[in-house]
């Protein structure tokens, strides 16, 4: 009981590929205070592994089910060739104009306002890292022109 | 792994056998997310094993990666080794 809930500090997609394995060696292994003091630890390095590393990197094993890409596929081959920071850059865009028309669709048009902006700065974002990669062409997964 | 595929479990008995120290399972399961990324290990596919029993293996880049590190080894311990022997108490 207390491991289970130990495990929700671990990151949501490290949970997501190794809760059941995690729960299963745990029923067969036990352990006391050290498994546990060693699970708390181990998602504290989770969590900076999460933050400091390229989430290209980490792409590479998880599978991204929005986009049907299986584990073990790089993003960048996913992609068509296309860098992890162009393709985050295109998502975060596509991602504010989808909330940004939700929330007009929904009458909520200070939620609008706060989208548009942020959709803003997504774009700056994504013509500077475009900037970075002048010059190469990238075809993506669904046949997008990518730069 | 070096020797054979394994899944959790077995890797912290057999860890537990060679080392005589417990690794943790969050130790454990860290060290894999790890070596997945680097893809010096891949899973592996057992008839007889449940999704929650998820069994590794070493890939040919994680065997030499450990070919490697065994001969760096071999070495520190053969120039320790050398050392002692060169200055006895």
């Amino acid at each position: 009981m207390i491991y289970r809930i130990l495990l929700k500090l671990y990151p949501a997609d490290f949970r997501a590929r190794f809760q059941g394995e995690m729960l299963s060696a745990h029923e067969e292994a036990g352990g006391g205070f050290s498994e546990l003091a060693g699970l708390i630890a181990g998602a504290a390095v989770e969590w900076i592994a999460k933050w400091t590393y390229s989430p290209a990197v980490r792409a590479r094993w998880m599978a991204d089910w929005r986009f049907m890409r299986p584990a073990g596929v790089d993003r960048e081959e996913f992609w068509g060739g296309a860098p992890g920071d162009l393709i985050d850059a295109q998502r975060r865009v596509d991602f504010c104009v989808s909330r940004m028309m939700d929330a007009i669709a929904n009458h909520k048009f200070e939620q609008a306002r706060f989208y548009s902006n942020e959709d803003l700065k997504a774009r700056e974002i994504l013509r500077r890292v475009r900037e970075k990669y002048a010059g190469r062409t990238f075809c993506g997964r669904d046949g997008r022109q990518e730069n | 792994l070096a020797g054979q595929p394994r899944h959790g479990y077995a890797l912290i008995k057999d860890i537990e056998t060679l080392s005589g120290a417990r690794m943790s399972t969050g130790t454990l399961f860290g060290a894999i997310r790890r070596l997945l990324e680097d893809r010096w290990i891949e899973p592996h596919e057992q008839d007889d094993t449940s999704r929650d029993k998820q069994a590794y293996r070493l890939t040919a880049e994680g065997r030499r990666q450990l070919e490697s590190e065994i001969k760096r080894l071999e070495q520190l311990t053969r120039a320790a080794a050398h050392r002692l022997r060169s200055n006895p108490a």
